[in-house]
């Protein structure tokens, strides 16, 4: 039934996720959570597993740190039944250089790669926005992949994943793809993700220029972000912001103002028409708008003006 | 006997024993959890006799011996399990695990390691915290299948056979615990941290604890015992000889006492809590740690609709599930919760119960809120039980709903209740809560200046960290219930009458509780639908609350709409206040919905209309100073404006028009206020501080000062104690407290020792059982240390005087003695007083306002245990920061429901919100009270908003009048 897969190796199990929540009637969706079913939980040894399993049991909901899928699943947001967990993947987790190339594993953590010697040096500002993520617990869960697969607008990595022009890396089965992150995104927590695709890993060129990372949240900590932004001020600057749109957004006419030297007030003018963000629990437009243009004279000014402060919890 | 099966529920925490601990801790551990009657050795084979009972009741889990780690729960053939290896604490291990029981679950219910505790179940608040391999991660978020191949460490384990380990006699001396319901979560994140940086800085120790929430909000007491030292300045001696910021750097008396009052031997002198190391070992049993034989689990179904009728009810697919027990719904169960609404929102009084016409049952229809509860199921365990629920019918006629008060009195607003949506008074009549002095409308016409405004503050839930839960046994005709209550003798009052038993009949027991802060001492529904369907079932049940029922299901401080108009001189002087006020009350009348703040001024003319209203939103209740914060907030933000429209000091203005006389009119018993507020400049430097020209500050980062004073009722009042002296020379002291947070069970001790003449070691206390202690007006009001402290002085001297009559008692002897004093103060008014000082840091063009410095003045008496003392201001300052700045339970308007569910989106405060907090007591003597004490425990918090409020307000020159004061409000005041 499992293909070539022993069964030792492949040890399904049927999971019940417990539910904390029980309001029902039979109108309702929104509060209350779908039926309790049986959830099975896919368990690969290898990659190549894991794709096989993918091609031949999907669809399944692939597990990293399940931050993000705990709370979906008790919140009852989540009608899937069939898991297949990734974390036991190892190879999943490597952080190394590849030639020029800066590789991180999907399931690299936030606390991987806050200790990463390479890390530290090529993408400061990665280091920046998991140190705001969650707290320790989290940080020893979440996952890069997870953030991105996740595909929250408020995702924090996500703006410096932007800003560094990541390559997505998605393996199948059969294939193996590099998609540019600007491409990776579709619409509301939409991507080019197949069903029997995996992230596998992420794709750095080293940047010029200084790289900043501000994230303005609800409290000082253990928040989701209000508005984020991630910025390289190199010739011309790579701004992205997110939380202020259905999916992160790079700001191609702001940084191009800014590159051919505009004036800041100029660029904010700029940055507003390039935005759209809307009303939510966390937020409102016109929150959002000012916040970001105001983040991004901060940046120009710490980039340009004043000798640099350190990324700071907001 | 009957002692000894009570113990039962202790399964499995008593494993790890420190047989030598060096200091304090030890003896008074050991004497403040013995139950009488019973010696350790007693118990701890009570305890292992039944574990043994237990382990044979389901097979054992575990491949290798497992030392007394009970399972009650009959494997499921049917549910999948794995073979996982884990090194648990040390220990290697082979466990058979069902594969859908998350990490926390496994250690919980099946290993007995009960000293992980589940806050949240969903990754949002540390309680849960277990190492991983060396790594801090959420078991409440981990499949136990998962930990295949890992380490895992938990609380348990901490403690070495030698004794505690450093951090946690740190975690002890430095009174982290209050409640200790978050204590395992912030230990094991320390420990971690700890192990990687042996000499960490303030801002790396919240920061590795920034994943770990605490509702009591003691955040600075584990800083300082994760640091190793305090964190506030310590003050010269002389000046300030109580300023205990710190407090807990060390356990060694402070050998001055202000000079009002007398040197006395144990009272007054900074104690760590006598139950400290059954808080930091994992150890002190909560009633979500209570397992009994046969236990079976409860979850409640809720209502989806925040206004519906139910036409139907169909229960029999439920009922016929397999392992399904019983199944209660307003047809079999016509309980009504006395407590869950009376007229006028008064407590403990009967006949208020009885005459109250707009009654909650425990299942209502039509339902009035969403979360309101429809059926309860009790299982053979909680995967059947949440099944069972889905599988129960309810057929709802949607009616309309109204959210906010002032839309629920349009005459043309849906009646939440035939009388409409006026909540009614103590005598079931439509009308305001209504107080007058003098005349407003003369003082107003004659005042040279008026000022008018409106603030509005939001619904504040409860968040207390432990989630609700019961555990409810019959024995034969004879009840038990284990609940987290701040009162046992009221509750089990009010379970008695609810229930139509006689008080004798009932039992409450509660050993520990994760939080208080309101309509904690009486009665919840919990408890009598896990009473009832124990009864249906014939079994023990336990009902336990999500996180998410906790929030939408119970209550939290009421929001308001206050309008205000002010009448001065020109100089300055108060002329008259009138405030109109509108409270929403949910769709309950569960408690007054007034709003206090105004007698804090001395005014010849008032007048105050609060009107309470009903909507469709979660009840509204008491919330630690129920009154107060919202009131406070509103009227001291009102004339901090009114201070700056006459380009008055704030400070001065307070001082001009402050309460010299209580309600205008009687002498307060001594009166410090002045004192408070002098003092509290002084130390803040507030001509420093405070801005004279708002918002003036340069550059995007604003700074500014605010102040908020008080006034805080300390009346005396009846409670009960009981001592008895064996022949050993041990003095057993009996309370019906339960120490909700606040020391309680220290603060007796200390008052005992001292009554008694004696060294605490030979205090023993017995606690938080109504088979066992006598009466006391449980913890709330923020009076157990007067009224329960001065019945523990009476009884006392009560001893002292039969031991000086008849010798000290020999053999099986024993002498006893109770008291029920029921002192009074006639003709004055007893008061703590109080002032705040805070600064904040706003960042205007991101609308972040920090709190970056803060002195807490309070004159609370003598000061019983100034350790506790000061982690009660620093705690209820703490909260403040959350309703000051976050918190708000917001509804959908569309639909009625709730869409703040929980701690994340609830944004109580974290570790790197609450800077220090300097708490300075004045100490004066009334000569009232136990040897002078007066209230404590609600006054920071309810002090807390108003200074806050006012401090943004001087930084960025725009008044604040509505809380929470978010980023976006902070903008858009700006814009
Ligand atoms: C308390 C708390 C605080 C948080 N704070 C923040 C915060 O401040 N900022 C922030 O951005 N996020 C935050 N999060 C969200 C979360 O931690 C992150 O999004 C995290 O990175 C998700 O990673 P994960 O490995 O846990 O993903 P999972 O929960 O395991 O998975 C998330 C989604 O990604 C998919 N997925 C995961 N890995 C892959 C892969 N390799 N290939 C394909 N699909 C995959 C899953 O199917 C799922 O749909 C918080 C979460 C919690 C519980
Ligand atoms: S984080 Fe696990 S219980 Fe709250
Ligand atoms: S001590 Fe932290 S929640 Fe009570």
């Amino acid at each position: 039934m499992l293909g070539s897969i022993s069964n030792r190796q492949a040890t399904w199990f049927v999971h019940k996720f417990r539910r904390a929540d029980l309001l029902r009637s039979a109108d309702e969706e929104t509060l209350m959570l779908g039926s309790i079913s049986n959830r099975q939980l896919f368990q690969p040894r290898s990659l190549t597993d894991a794709l096989s399993m993918l091609r031949d049991e999907g669809p399944l909901v692939p597990m990293a740190g399940c931050t993000d899928l705990y709370v979906a699943l008790n919140f009852g947001t989540l009608d899937d039944t069939r898991f297949l967990n990734l974390w036991p993947l190892d190879s999943l987790r490597r952080i190394e250089m590849r030639g020029d190339v800066l590789s991180i594993g999907a399931l690299a953590t936030y606390t991987d790669m806050r200790r990463s010697p390479l890390v530290q040096k090529i993408l400061p500002m990665l280091v920046a926005a998991a140190r705001e993520i969650g707290g320790v617990q989290v940080q020893n869960r979440g996952t890069l992949g997870g953030n991105v697969a996740n595909g929250s607008p408020a995702g924090d990595t996500l703006p410096v994943l932007a800003a560094a022009d990541v390559v997505v890396v998605l393996r199948s089965a059969a294939d193996m793809r590099r998609v540019p992150f600007s491409e990776y995104y579709t619409g509301y927590r939409r991507s080019v993700l197949g069903p029997g695709e995996l992230i596998v890993a992420f794709e750095f060129r080293k940047l010029h220029g200084r790289q900043w990372f501000r994230k303005v949240g609800t409290r000082a900590a253990q928040a989701i972000s209000k508005v984020v932004m991630a910025a390289v001020a190199g010739d011309p600057p790579r701004i992205a912001v997110g939380s202020v749109a259905p999916t992160v957004v790079r700001l191609p006419s702001t940084e191009a103002a800014l590159g051919r030297g505009a004036s800041i007030d100029e660029a904010r003018q700029i940055l507003l028409e390039e935005i759209a963000p809307i009303d939510d629990a966390r937020s409102t437009a016109e929150y959002r708008q000012r916040v970001a243009a105001n983040l991004l004279a901060r940046f120009w000014n710490d980039s340009f003006i004043t000798k640099s402060r350190r990324t700071r919890n907001l | 006997m009957k002692n000894r099966l009570s113990l039962r529920v202790y399964n499995g925490t008593f494993r790890y024993r420190f047989p030598h601990f060096a200091g304090d801790t030890m003896s008074t551990r050991r004497r403040s959890t013995d139950p009488p009657g019973l010696s350790r050795r007693d118990f701890l084979e009570t305890t292992a006799a039944t574990v043994v009972v237990a382990a044979a009741a389901a097979p054992a889990i575990d491949g290798q011996a497992l030392a007394g780690a009970p399972t009650l729960v009959q494997p499921d053939p049917a549910v999948p399990r794995s073979a996982i290896r884990v090194t648990l604490n040390g220990t290697a291990r082979r466990l058979d695990v069902e594969d859908r029981w998350t990490l926390a679950e496994l250690l919980r219910d099946h290993l007995g390691l009960t000293g992980t505790k589940i806050g949240c179940d969903r990754g949002e608040c540390g309680a849960c915290t277990v190492l991983m391999d060396g790594k801090p991660v959420y078991s409440c978020s981990q499949l136990a299948a998962w930990a295949d191949g890992c380490s895992i460490e938990t609380v348990e384990g901490v403690a070495k056979k030698d004794g505690l380990e450093a951090l946690q006699r740190a975690f002890v001396a430095h009174d982290g615990p209050q409640c200790g319901f978050c204590t395992s979560g912030q230990l094991m994140s320390a420990l971690a941290l700890h192990r990687v940086n042996a000499r960490p800085t303030v801002e790396d120790a919240r920061a590795a604890m920034v994943g770990n929430l605490c509702r009591c909000g003691n955040y600075n007491r584990y800083v300082e015992a994760t640091v190793g030292h305090s964190l506030s300045p310590s003050r010269d001696a002389a000046a300030n000889p109580r300023s205990l910021g710190g407090g807990g750097q060390s356990a060694s008396p402070v050998a001055t006492a202000s000079a009002a009052l007398s040197l006395l031997h144990t009272v007054g002198h900074p104690t760590p809590k006598i139950d400290g190391v059954e808080r930091v070992t994992g150890q002190a049993t909560y009633t979500g740690d209570v397992k009994l034989p046969g236990m079976l689990y409860a979850r409640v179904l809720r209502s989806p609709h925040a206004h519906a009728r139910i036409r139907s009810i169909d229960v029999s697919k439920a009922r016929a599930m397999p392992g399904v027990k019983a199944v209660l719904t307003r047809e079999n169960c016509e309980v009504v919760w006395g407590a869950g609404a009376i007229a006028g929102g008064q407590q403990y009084n009967d006949d208020i119960k009885r005459i109250t016409k707009q009654r909650r049952y425990a299942f209502n229809n039509p339902v009035r809120f969403v979360g309101d509860p429809v059926a309860a199921v009790a299982a053979v365990n909680r995967h059947v039980a949440e099944e069972a629920l889905l599988q129960i019918l309810v057929d709802y006629e949607v009616l309309p709903f109204v959210l906010e008060p002032e839309e629920a009195l349009a005459p043309n607003a849906v009646k939440i209740w035939p009388e409409g949506n006026l909540a009614l008074n103590v005598r079931n009549e439509a009308q305001p809560n209504v107080q007058t002095r003098g005349n407003v409308g003369n003082g107003l016409a004659a005042a040279e200046r008026t000022f008018e405004d409106r603030f509005t503050t939001a619904f504040e839930h409860n968040a207390q960290m432990e989630p609700r839960v019961a555990v409810a046994t019959w024995e034969g005709e004879k009840l038990t219930v284990y609940t987290p209550t701040g009162g046992i003798a009221n509750c089990r009052h009010d379970i008695a009458r609810d229930l139509g038993l006689p008080d004798d009949r009932v039992r409450v027991v509660c050993q520990y509780m994760g939080g208080n802060f309101g309509n904690k001492n009486q009665n919840q529904d919990a408890d009598l639908i896990a009473a009832m369907l124990a009864k249906e079932a014939g079994a023990p049940v336990k009902l336990e609350l999500s996180r998410k029922e906790d929030f939408i299901g119970m209550h939290g401080r009421w929001p308001t709409i206050q309008y205000y108009t002010v009448g001065t001189t020109s100089a300055g002087t108060l002329q008259a206040i009138q405030l109109r006020a509108y409270s929403g009350m949910g769709p309950y009348r569960k408690n007054t919905g007034n709003i206090g703040g105004i007698d804090l001024y001395q005014c010849p003319n008032i007048e105050t209309v609060v009107t309470p209203v009903y909507t469709n939103k979660t009840v509204s209740g008491n919330l630690r100073g129920p009154e107060y914060p919202q009131g406070f907030y509103g009227i001291q933000s009102m004339m901090d404006d009114v201070a700056s429209k006459l380009k008055m000091d704030p400070v001065e203005f307070i001082l001009k028009n402050m309460t010299r006389l209580a309600r205008n009119e009687v002498p307060y018993t001594n009166y410090t206020l002045e004192e408070c507020i002098r003092r509290g400049a002084e130390i803040f430097e507030w001509k420093k501080r405070w801005r004279q020209d708002p918002g003036s500050g340069r550059g995007p980062v604003k700074r500014g000062a605010g102040v908020s004073f008080m006034a805080f009722r300390s009346e005396l009042g009846r409670s009960s104690a009981v001592i008895r002296l064996d022949a050993s020379g041990q003095y057993t002291v009996f309370v019906g407290v339960t120490d909700v947070g606040g020391g309680a069970k220290t603060t007796m001790a200390l008052i005992a020792a001292e009554a008694l003449g004696v060294p605490l070691s030979q205090v023993t206390v017995v606690w938080g059982d109504t088979d066992r202690c006598p009466y006391s007006v449980g913890e709330s009001g923020s009076r157990t240390t007067i009224m329960t402290g001065d019945a523990v002085i009476e009884a006392a001297r009560d001893l002292r005087k039969q031991i000086a009559e008849k010798g000290p008692p020999k053999g099986a002897e024993m002498l006893v003695a109770s008291a029920t004093p029921t002192p009074r103060v006639e003709g004055k008014v007893r008061s703590a007083f109080g002032a705040h000082f805070v600064e904040v840091e706003v960042d205007v063009e991101l609308g972040r306002a920090r709190v970056v410095k803060y002195v807490a003045v309070h004159d609370s008496g003598r000061i019983i245990n100034p350790l506790a003392a000061a982690s009660q201001i620093k705690g209820g300052a703490a909260m403040g920061i959350g309703m000051a700045l976050h918190e708000d339970l917001r509804y959908d308007r569309q639909t009625g429901r709730p869409l703040t569910t929980g701690f994340y989106y609830d944004r109580i405060p974290t570790h790197r919100d609450v800077p220090d907090i300097e708490v300075v007591f004045i100490e004066s003597d009334d000569g009232l009270g136990p040897y002078g004490a007066k209230s404590v425990g609600e006054s920071g918090k309810a002090l807390s908003p108003a200074a806050i409020a006012n401090a943004v307000s001087n930084a960025i020159g725009r008044r604040m009048k509505d809380l929470p004061i978010t980023r976006d409000r902070i903008l858009g005041a700006l814009a």
